[in-house]
């Protein structure tokens, strides 16, 4: 009989990956072309292996207390106090990065989709829909990222094939031209992108196999590497680089611009919109929950459903204060690198390394 | 309530309690030519086999008269127990010294044997009631394979499932469910199969029960199954031997429930949902290929008729030019929206679905013949409803028709219509948020503890349960008993 | 209780809701071409003639009514979507462009710099366009183009789109869309589009192209130098090429090319061009004996070939010196495999283009002789 809170290392790594992959990769390419042009894929893969440590350091983390939730080590390294300060940060960083993925989302669907259904009708349905996943636990989320994985690789395989007849390889030329002094700013609009790894901060101790987990995680984290890439070079190459730069959302246009009517293959943007909901939704999801359980430790509630639906005006609101497209990607995303970085990159390691103090010191 | 010495006392309580029971018969004997003493046999006519009765317990009764010439005084105390050890014939003798399980039996079929001087009465083995033959079930007919089906005794049946394990391990558990029903309910597993947790599971939950009557295994089908908010059956019946059998020998346990012919099966997935019986009857290609088109037969007909609303009415820029020309041209002079058209043409086809349940025969086909012919062709040729409605009213339809479990079919009929709503109100963004909420709510689903959606979700993913789902793999790399039902003995067959 | 509640709320959603994007299929209006001229009139901000051509769905399937295939309307107008709102008072239903197919550009328009990016960015900013609209040029108005072809031949897309499609039968034209366009400008500067005329009977004609350089009008070229482009940029399908021989006309029939570029950059820039080309003996003349005998007629027929075929690039290749339109890729080329001088002379391509020495080596294969010698 299936014991209940186990999840396995399969789950976790489909977890990782239908979580990270969502609102970001339609206008990656593009975002990234902006500073570097055909070299945008370098700050991908690097921003990609950027995030290996912070893996690793969870990984050390739960090894060094075994069987405990990530919420009961910081309490017991941090104290109380400090520890739900973090939370609170951690709390603020998914409620406006939910704002951030779902207004993007909403101004997608409107534009390729519904142009007349007011985008609060189609932020609230989202939300409503997410909150029936984030209100269960978090094995629920892994069966669920299970299911979707499958659709999400075949997406990209069929974007791929799709592209393959008309695209001009040579256009992902030249390489290595770029001004690598914007290397940074390219990691920074890209290091964005991995956002939502910090799921498996969660999930990490319910495992049923602690083993293998490392490696099942690490695969996750190839995996989008790949398929970021992937989205990347085939944006490139299909529309070159000048293009790219200006399209909003190229993954999407990428499907637009196929047209073999010999094969019947006319407007398949309809089929890559359609797969790309369930996709946000999957990475919503996750998030959503990570937000629940926050505020259900720092108010020390039993369970976490009692902050879902509250939560849904106060998400809604704040994606709707910048005014229009631009400002989400430019003011929402600059407010957003701050806060990813201190919640989902300072905070593991600051807990961490606390860890380690602490055990130095009860050594000694 | 004792029963007394007195035979007297034992009828007068016996009537008092059955009074008005015009369908129990009262038969005196009397045993021993010098003694006399009565016996009185009891028992309910059309629920008792008279045919035993009359052969077997009266014959030997009356063979204890004439041998007991010498023996009536001394033994008189004792006749019962010569009457059971050496004369009755028949097969299933017990004891009994309660009335009010004397009773119990009586209104089961039993026939009680009470002697007057003697405290004990016993209790005959006679039941026998008017039944079905075993033939195939309707409902699941294979091409090839075994014809018989269960039947409405629950002792039929665990016959035919036993007849196709002689192993000592099949076990059968007898329970009883229903204050007034006392339905005879038998849970079949293999001991060093089957997953102990959820065996005490089931009967825990049975034990739970406490309730008037159990007409048909679909009510403790719905009393055992822990989630009643789903309109998906989380508990899988089947009417065929063979499939239960298999099963069982998978590691599941079976439920056989008395006056019904549908045995319930625990625990079940979505996985099991795509298999037939007929599966493992044909070869491994063409059921693999079988199993597909049932797959997308499930896909088409929930999702067939908001498909057509989505691209209609929200979004005909997703279909390539010359068929979008093509559909307008066809729905021109209709006077109804593509979504009035679609709930009109679903709702009607419908009323052709149960209005051909109910009426067997004949008068069923030409239902069928009236409703869909020309109803159909009448709607297109009075302009009422456009063509390529009609035909994806009739796919949606057929492939309802092509799905393996009823159940299962049945829920997903629900859901189509869910989905059409989303769609008229969202287009094809409705759409996808109702399958994203679908897809959440099998993973919420579980069955006796395991997860609903294995093997899809994760349960069996690495052991390759996979095999036998969406395809059907050939029987030789099917090593592995599936992990969803937690087997104690996870192969199923080695290799020599 | 609160679970009933929340239920009714859901149930009672879809009832507030208006479904404010349910248009049904057949009370939209699908536009399948779509012309712009100069408006003739110079005040005003309406400074486009703008014509929708639309297909007549009644004559679509097996009710067709008589009447014409397709319908046009023509407005005066802004820009082009400005367009669809004006002819909102002429027709019942609203306009559905993701079907759009072909945008003609008239002559005196093709002049419009201004305009023409006005146009472009219209059409590659819309949600709805599908990038790959096919753009052609007109050498008349486009509105006269397509009042000559509208009620035509029954074809639901449009009989022009149908013959632009894909370069996959003739290279006379060379098939541009949108996207293609957009892209062509992003790196060289220049691109190349249909040319579609009217011939003396009234019916449309797509042959050559039309230069167009920074987003207005360049110059005409004829069918031949696009073969020509065509066959340097390895975008030819299918052509055959009439050649005389020995008073004899050869008519060889190309199949497959390669081109190789090899281009070094030094104080001058050299283009060395070698086009490999593959195709079969489509027709000779037919003698009392076997007219072809031997090996050596066969490389003398390719000879013959090669150099008719030179003849036809190097008129190409001057006219575009002339014109200082590199349609050949040679710039592209540079900026890719050589990105850091590009970045010097990119500015200064124009010119550059005109002085740099282009070595053009074409090898003609006869690999099939079809069926008789």
């Amino acid at each position: 009989m299936q014991k209940k809170n186990v999840i396995s290392n399969n789950q976790i790594k489909n977890l990782l990956v239908t979580t990270i992959i969502g609102v970001g990769i339609l206008s990656l390419p593009s975002n990234i072309a902006v500073v570097l042009d055909n070299d945008g894929w370098i700050a991908v893969l690097v921003s990609g292996l950027l995030i290996i440590p912070f893996i690793l350091i969870i990984d050390k983390l739960f090894k060094m207390y075994p069987n405990k939730t990530i919420f009961e080590i910081g309490e017991e390294v941090l104290g109380k106090f400090i520890f739900k300060i973090f939370l609170i940060i951690i709390a603020i960083y998914a409620t406006i990065t939910l704002a951030y993925s779902i207004r993007v989302f909403g101004e997608v669907i409107k534009a390729y989709l519904l142009e007349r259904t007011p985008i609060a009708v189609i932020i609230i349905t989202m939300l409503l829909a997410t909150s029936y996943a984030s209100r269960a636990e978090i094995e629920i989320l892994g069966r669920v990222a299970t299911m979707v994985y499958p659709i999400l690789l075949a997406l990209f395989i069929f974007l791929f094939l799709i592209n393959m007849p008309k695209s001009d390889y040579t256009d992902i030329l030249p390489l290595f031209n770029a001004d690598f002094t914007k290397l940074p700013r390219g990691i920074m609009v890209t290091i964005f992108s991995y956002a939502g790894y910090e799921i498996i901060m969660v999930a990490y101790p319910l495992t049923d196999n602690r083993k293998d987990t490392l490696k099942y995680t690490l695969r996750g984290l190839f995996i989008v590497i790949g398929i970021y890439l992937a989205a990347f070079f085939i944006s490139l190459s299909q529309l070159g680089v000048n293009q790219l730069k200006r399209t909003l959302w190229p993954t999407i246009a990428i499907a637009k611009e196929v047209d073999l009517p010999g094969y019947f293959l006319e407007n398949l943007d309809g089929i890559v919109i359609a797969l790309w909901v369930l996709i946000v939704y999957t990475s919503v999801g996750p998030l959503f929950y990570i937000g629940g359980k926050t505020l259900s430790y720092i108010f020390n509630t039993k369970s976490h459903d009692v902050f879902i639906l509250p939560l849904i005006p106060i998400i809604y609101l704040i994606s709707m204060i910048p005014d229009n497209i631009i400002s989400v990607y430019d003011e929402m995303g600059r407010i957003l690198s701050y806060f990813l970085i201190a919640s989902i990159m300072a905070v593991p390691a600051i807990i961490f390394f606390a860890a380690l103090i602490k055990r130095r010191r009860r050594r000694t | 309530m004792n029963i007394s010495i007195n035979l007297n006392e034992n009828v007068n309580a016996i009537k008092e309690v059955l009074k008005n029971c015009d369908d129990v018969v009262y038969r005196t004997i009397e045993v021993g030519e010098s003694s006399k003493t009565k016996t009185l046999m009891v028992f309910v006519d059309g629920l008792a086999n008279g045919k035993v009765i009359s052969e077997f317990a009266i014959e030997s009764i009356l063979k204890i008269s004439k041998l007991n010439k010498i023996n009536t005084e001394s033994i008189m105390s004792n006749i019962s127990e010569k009457v059971s050890d050496e004369f009755l014939a028949i097969h299933d003798i017990k004891e009994e010294y309660d009335l009010d399980k004397v009773i119990e039996m009586i209104l089961i079929g039993e026939t009680a044997l009470l002697i007057d001087g003697s405290d004990k009465a016993l209790i005959l083995s006679t039941r026998g009631w008017p039944s079905r033959n075993v033939a195939e079930p309707p409902n699941e007919t294979v091409v090839r394979g075994p014809r018989d089906g269960f039947t409405e005794i629950v002792r039929t049946n665990t016959a035919l499932v036993r007849r196709r394990i002689r192993d000592p391990k099949l076990k059968v558990k007898s329970m009883q469910v229903g204050r007034r029903s006392k339905t005879d309910i038998a849970i079949m597993y293999i001991e060093d199969i089957a997953s102990d947790e959820i065996l005490n599971e089931v009967i825990r939950r049975i034990e739970k029960i406490d309730i008037d009557a159990i007409g048909e295994s679909a009510l403790l089908e719905s009393l055992i199954d822990g989630n009643h908010l789903t309109p998906f059956p989380l508990i899988e019946n089947t009417e065929r031997p063979d499939a239960v059998a298999a099963s069982i020998l998978e590691g599941r346990i079976a439920i056989l429930t008395d006056n019904t012919p549908f045995a319930l099966l625990v625990p079940t997935t979505v996985g099991t949902f795509f298999q037939s019986s007929e599966d493992y009857y044909t070869k491994w290609p063409m059921a693999s290929i079988f199993r597909f088109i049932r797959l997308s037969a499930a896909l088409l007909t929930v999702l067939s008729p908001a498909l057509y609303i989505a691209i209609t009415s929200f979004h005909p820029g997703l279909i390539p030019s010359v068929l979008a020309f093509y559909v307008a041209a066809s729905r021109i002079n209709v006077p109804f929206p593509a979504v009035v058209e679609s709930f009109l043409m679903e709702l009607t086809i419908e009323l052709l679905r149960e209005s051909g349940t109910r009426v067997a025969g004949p008068i069923g086909s030409t239902i069928g013949i009236v409703g869909g012919i020309i109803i159909g062709q009448a709607a297109v040729e009075a302009g009422v409803v456009s063509p390529l409605k009609i035909i994806i009213a009739a796919v949606t339809t057929i492939s309802f028709f092509a799905i393996a479990n009823y159940e299962w079919a049945l829920a997903l009929r629900v859901i189509r219509f869910i989905f059409m709503i989303l769609a008229s109100i969202l287009g094809l963004y409705g759409i996808m948020l109702g399958v994203a909420v679908l897809i959440v709510h099998f993973a919420r689903l579980d069955s006796f503890g395991v997860p609903f959606a294995s093997p899809f979700s994760g349960l069996g993913l690495k052991e390759g349960d996979l095999k036998d789902t969406i395809v059907k793999a050939p029987i030789q790399k099917l090593k592995f008993r599936p992990i969803f039902t937690f087997p104690k003995d996870k192969r199923r067959f080695r290799e020599r | 209780m609160k679970k009933l509640l929340v239920i009714i709320l859901l149930f009672l959603l879809p009832f507030t809701t208006g479904c404010w994007d349910k248009v049904e299929i057949e009370q939209r209006v699908f536009v399948t071409e779509i012309g712009i001229d100069k408006n003739g009139k110079e005040e005003g901000i309406n400074k486009m003639t703008v014509t929708y051509q639309y297909p007549n769905i009644n004559n679509i399937g097996k009710d067709s009514g008589g009447g014409s295939s397709n319908f046009l309307i023509t407005t005066e107008s802004s820009s082009v979507f400005q367009a669809g709102r004006q002819f909102m008072t002429k027709v019942p239903f609203p306009f559905y462009y993701k079907h759009l197919k072909v945008v003609i550009l008239g002559n005196e328009f093709l002049k419009e710099e201004n305009l023409i990016r006005v146009v472009l960015d219209e059409l590659n900013r819309d949600t709805k366009i599908n990038k790959r609209v096919r753009i052609l040029a007109a050498d008349t108005t486009a509105k006269e183009i397509m009042e000559a072809s509208f009620n035509k031949e029954q074809r639901t897309e449009g009989t022009i789109y149908a013959t632009v499609r894909d370069n996959r039968n003739t290279s006379s034209y060379t098939t541009k869309s949108l996207a293609d366009i957009v892209t062509d400008f992003d790196i060289a500067g220049v691109t190349l589009i249909p040319r579609i005329s009217l011939d003396e009977k009234g019916s449309f004609v797509v042959s050559g192209g039309c230069i167009l350089k920074n987003y207005h009008f360049l110059d005409w070229i004829d069918p031949v130098e696009n073969k020509v482009i065509n066959l340097i940029n390895g975008d030819m399908v299918i052509e055959t090429i009439d050649v005389i021989y020995e008073q004899n006309l050869i008519s060889y029939a190309i199949s497959e090319t390669e081109t190789r570029r090899d281009i070094k950059v030094d104080d001058k820039i050299t283009a060395d061009i070698n086009v490999q080309v593959e195709g079969y003996l489509q027709g000779y003349t037919l003698s009392d004996k076997s007219s072809i005998e031997n090996d050596e007629i066969i490389m003398n027929m390719e000879k013959a070939i090669e150099s008719e075929m030179m003849k036809a690039a190097r008129r190409t290749i001057s006219h575009m010196k002339e014109v200082k339109a590199d349609l050949i890729g040679i710039g592209e080329h540079i900026s890719k495999y050589h990105p850091k001088e590009w970045d010097k002379i990119e500015n200064d391509w124009d010119d550059i283009f005109s002085e740099v020495e282009i070595n053009l080596n074409i090898d003609v294969k006869i690999r099939r002789i079809g069926l008789t010698r």
